[in-house]
């Protein structure tokens, strides 16, 4: 049988993976079943949400919704953006961009998958699940929102899947390493018979491009979709034109700086700086600061807006962020670390460094999750009647343990994503350097 | 949610002495408390007192319906007893005829609706009517009487040249009944909204102008109630004529439109959502299928 | 103000502590005391009344089991979404004549077996500037002929019917909470736990027209009591305002009543300047307003039934 040839660079990037392919180490395990354990306990949480019910959640009348909401909208951004990113780079040959691309997809899959879950967490029955399809009324954004989810969900794993066909088959034939036999099996199937013909590479070349090319409107239709989630009410603070690019910008950064924090991790751990270049991180850099710019500038064109006219329900919502009695620390810190201080500090060329960059990138984060948080709990918590009610839950929002244990666990499950995946498949891909000379 | 627990904990705590005395106090109290207490109960055994009201409408053909409110004291108001069996009688100095049972509604009124013919007359052609509830273990037993003149109405609505005329004409054992306050209602789903009133005059006569622009029931029907209310000699008398004055709102297959509000879709936004949905899943059957296809390839090779 | 409200929840404990206490000797003492599972139901133990049976028995209750029951004549599931044919339901508050008596508040939640902190009517105070005169504003659901709340049900659970009402059908609910963000009225309340319902309520079949019994993670919310309306009676707040505030009927025949006044209903409107809340906001509601012009009483006097903490709440509208 025919097996796939490797040149002395593919052999070279084989052999960096080797050691973790193989086998783990104590400190591997201890921080998978620390991450499992947290997993572990927002099962608890939600086994305790179901069980009794919502009223164990910090939610209320008026603010409905809090954690969860922010979490999805956060993850299934942070998908889109990446995804986006990964077929973009792909799609237009982007030089720099090979080893960048598979992490990008990855980010996406693992984020669309934990974003929907934290949206099924804010459903008060889960047993009524299935009338989301046999009862779908088209008109509602949240059916356009299930099927847009699923079809994105089902393309961004066929995506992914396609871009690692040619390295499940190199791992499948190498005889460099000592795989149990259920590995090999698993590389046996994935790997679709792949042994590296013209023919075969230009098929996969050809459907991945194309899934490539689809992604694009795709994710565009599917972030459009999402924020029209709440573009379609008559809340203020959400019913606004700029909602959805402002959400993408800053979905599409929040990605970025992601992949960024996962480089640089992989970097550090697997001895990849002749893959993971400096550069990649100065290149991701200045994306994430153009990106994040676009995103403060629609941040003041949509509150600067509506500070100027003051109209009374819309100005009560801006009032909130703006006011440090109310949301104004976190409103402020968070424009401040997300997007004021990156662009200030990228700005300088001799600050591009990797270790710099990354922490920035944390920094966006962090503040873009606030900025979510801060999209979707102020003007829940802004009636257009005043809320008159004695009881301080109704009033603010504040989340309680089930939902921490549960945006934990959604961290988790991230972290953990990202640790299995170098165990099944090398990161960077090989496949990606056959032209490479002998 | 941790916080608050802990705060309830404390609370708890802090007014567990009080609570203590508080039991205390009302061990002190017991005794005369049980005192009290078989006083209680033994007037809670009484049933409880009631009273009744009678009253009659006198109908159109010569009908007649005899209504018992039956109420008693509860929680401090008079409220209508439900589900009391009241016998209605006819009786006259010389002649005592029972009418028929009827049994109090949601709304504590028992009503026995008969025609006139059955009812006894007295010397002066009145009817006399009196109601019993006899009483259970619950509530005490209640009367009332009441003697009525028989009247009817007559009712006449007509339309002609853009104007709309109702007349009544009230009469009582043949003779027309002057100066009296008749009412014109017209009916409703809830209640009857009055839409004129007058005095008879000697033929017994009253007539209104009825409005024009009253749309009426779901079947454009408009409902024309005249009453004399609560007289002293003749109780209610009332006579009712159904018009189609107004506006129908039945349509006939009326199915719901399409709206984003309504549970069939606009079509455009179907054909839309089905045709994106098509593309993008086309797409990916395309994209599968080669995948499969290569594998297949391959295993040929 | 979190402060106050802090302690108002410290009052209320304080009262539940003592409540339960009571209970404990009322049922020594009284041998008739009902097992309270309930910290409310426990907290009223001692205080039982005389009711009525609806087959007109006599019977002693806890005061907490004081509920009247919704009876729906049994209709099919299809004429629970179409509604009362021919009919479009209407309703006018006159806010001079509103007090803040909170009658309807009780009536609509007894009726519905809601619990005390459940609203599905609320009574506000409003004030819509700062030199104009603060008034007390009951609002129900305003069932809109354009419902932006319907709009955006992924599962059809709410919709709005021909009689004009918008219904929640609590057995399709998935609990999505998204109509609840898209009323801009804030009438939509939902069951984060269970509703506490007495157990016999349980047993009856669920139906849009009454939504009872509540189901724990669905929203619900004003239904315009249409079980009544099919019987020929109006909704218990109509019923049981003291100042006959709330007109209700059928804008297709034209007439609305409060139950001792029936008028027609375009010369009320005509003659009191009606308006609507927010037809701004396009939602079309069904829900008209008179102008607390040539009020009763002033709107202080609505503070009088309020406990304590509520009343600070409206303190700085004064």
């Amino acid at each position: 049988m025919k097996t796939v040839d490797l040149n002395k660079k593919q052999t070279a990037i084989l052999q960096t993976f080797g050691p973790q392919l193989e086998k783990s180490g104590t400190m591997y395990r201890l921080w998978v079943g620390f991450l499992l354990l947290m997993i572990l306990f927002g099962g608890y949480g939600l086994f305790r949400q179901i069980y009794i019910g919502h009223v164990v959640t910090g939610m209320r009348d008026h603010a409905v919704w809090g954690y969860y909401i922010a979490n999805f909208v956060y993850f299934i951004g942070v998908s889109y953006g990446t995804a986006m990113l990964a077929a973009i780079l792909y799609y237009f040959k982007v030089p720099w961009g090979r080893p960048i691309i598979r992490i990008a997809a990855l980010v996406a899959f693992i984020s669309g998958v934990i974003g929907p879950v934290f949206i099924l967490l804010c459903i008060g029955r889960f047993d009524r699940l299935h009338y989301l399809f046999i009862h779908a009324r088209v008109q509602s954004p949240i059916t356009w929102d299930v099927m847009v989810i699923s079809t994105y969900l089902v393309g961004i794993t066929v995506f992914t899947y396609l871009l690692l066909i040619k390295d499940f088959a190199i791992l499948r034939d190498t005889d460099k390493f000592e795989f149990p036999s259920w590995r090999k099996k698993l590389y046996n199937a994935l790997a679709l018979r792949y042994t590296g013909t013209s023919e075969q590479d230009q098929q996969i070349g050809h459907s991945t491009k194309s899934m490539a090319f689809i992604m694009v409107p795709k994710v565009v239709l599917a972030f459009a979709v999402l924020s029209w989630i709440f573009g379609m009410t008559l809340r203020p603070g959400w019913r606004s034109s700029i909602f959805g690019p402002s959400y993408v910008i800053a979905s599409i950064a929040t990605g970025i700086a992601l992949i960024i924090g996962v480089m640089w991790v992989y970097r550090k751990l697997y001895k990849l700086e002749d893959y993971l270049k400096d550069e990649h991180f100065r290149y991701m850099s200045l994306i994430l600061i153009a990106l994040v710019g676009a995103f403060g500038y629609f941040t003041l064109s949509e509150y600067i807006t509506s500070w100027y006219t003051s109209m009374t329900w819309e100005s009560k919502v801006t009032d909130k962020l703006l006011s440090f009695k109310e949301f104004g620390w976190a409103f402020h810190l968070a424009n401040f670390f997300g997007i004021i201080l990156p662009i200030v500090v990228i700005a300088f060329r001799r600050f591009r460094t990797p270790t710099i960059i990354t922490a920035l990138s944390l920094l966006v984060v962090f503040a873009m999750w606030v900025r979510r948080y801060l999209t979707v709990v102020p003007p829940l918590e802004t009636p257009l009647l005043p809320i008159q009610d004695a009881r301080p839950e109704y009033v603010h929002y504040s989340a309680t343990w089930v939902e921490w244990s549960l945006v934990l666990a959604g961290a988790a499950t991230f972290f953990i994503f990202f640790t299995l995946v170098p165990k099944l498949i090398n990161v960077v891909p090989i496949s990606d350097y056959e032209k490479e000379t002998n | 949610m941790k916080r608050s627990k802990s705060k309830y904990l404390q609370c708890s705590l802090g007014f567990r002495p009080r609570a203590l005395a508080l039991s205390l106090a009302m061990m002190l109290g017991l005794l005369s408390g049980n005192v009290l207490l078989a006083q209680e109960e033994a007037e809670e055994n009484e049933p409880l007192r009631t009273r009744m009201s009678l009253s009659a409408v006198q109908g159109d053909e010569d009908m007649a319906t005899c209504k018992a409110l039956v109420r008693a004291k509860i929680d401090g108001r008079y409220t209508g007893i439900p589900g009391l069996e009241v016998v209605f009688f006819s009786i006259t100095d010389s002649l005592e005829q029972e009418l028929g049972r009827a049994t109090t509604g949601m709304d504590g009124i028992a009503s026995l609706r008969l025609p006139k013919a059955k009812l006894l007359a007295d010397t002066s052609g009145a009817f006399p009517i009196m109601a019993i509830f006899e009483g259970n273990e619950e509530f005490g037993d209640s009367d009332d009487e009441i003697t009525i003149t028989p009247a009817s109405i007559a009712l006449e609505a007509m339309e002609e040249d853009s104007s709309r005329t109702v007349t009544a004409t009230l009469e009582s054992m043949g003779e027309p009944v002057a100066e009296t306050d008749i009412y014109f209602y017209v009916k409703g789903l809830y209640r009857p909204l009055r839409v004129g009133e007058g005095t008879t005059d000697e033929e017994g006569m009253v007539s209104i102008d009825f409005p024009m622009d009253l749309p009426g029931g779901p079947e454009g029907n408009v409902e024309v109630l005249v009453r004399l209310e609560d007289d002293s000699d003749f109780g209610t008398v009332e006579a009712n004529v159904s018009k189609a004055w107004g506006t129908p709102k039945l349509m006939a297959g009326d199915s719901p439109p399409r709206e984003l509000w309504s549970p069939s879709p606009p079509l455009w936004l179907l054909l839309t959502f089905i045709t994106l949905l098509l593309i993008i899943w086309g797409h990916y059957l395309e994209v599968i299928y080669k995948l499969f296809k290569l594998r297949k390839k391959a295993a040929e090779n | 103000m979190s402060e106050s409200s802090e302690n108002g929840r410290r009052d209320f404990l304080k009262k539940g502590a003592l409540g339960v206490t009571l209970a404990a000797w009322g049922q020594l003492v009284f041998s008739c005391a009902p097992e309270g599972g309930h910290d409310h139901a426990a907290a009223e133990g001692a205080d039982t009344v005389k009711v009525l049976t609806p087959d007109g028995q006599l019977v002693e209750v806890d005061q907490s089991h004081l509920r009247h029951v919704h009876h729906t004549q049994d209709i099919s599931y299809e004429e629970s979404r179409t509604g009362l044919p021919g009919r479009k339901f209407v309703m006018v508050i006159d806010l001079a004549r509103c007090t803040n008596a909170r009658k309807c508040v009780t009536a609509c939640q007894k009726m519905h077996h809601l619990p005390p902190d459940k609203e599905w009517l609320t009574v506000k105070l409003m004030k819509d500037s700062e030199d104009s005169e603060p008034y007390w504003f009951p609002k129900t659901c305003y069932h809109c002929d354009n419902p932006p709340c319907v709009k955006v049900c992924p599962v059809d659970a709410t919709f709005k019917r021909q009689d004009g009402l918008v219904l929640v059908d609590n057995t399709r609910c998935i609990g999505c909470k998204f109509c609840m963000t898209a009323c801009p009225y804030s009438t939509r309340v939902f069951n984060w736990g269970e509703r506490g319902e007495p157990a016999d309520m349980k047993t009856h079949r669920a139906n849009a027209e009454t939504s009872i019994p509540g189901q724990v993670g669905t929203v619900e919310k004003c239904d315009f009591c249409p079980d009544m309306a099919r019987m020929g009676q109006l909704p218990d707040c109509v019923v049981a305002c003291p100042n006959g505030a709330f007109y209700f009927g059928d804008q297709n025949e034209d007439i609305v009543t409060n139950g001792s006044e029936t008028v027609r209903f375009t010369e009320l409107i005509a003659e009191r300047a009606g308006y609507r809340y927010g037809e701004e906001l396009g939602t079309e509601p069904r829900v008209y307003y008179l102008p607390p012009t040539d009020r009763i009483f002033p709107a202080e006097k609505g503070l009088e039934e309020l406990p304590e903490e509520s009343r600070k709440l409206y303190e700085d509208l004064f």
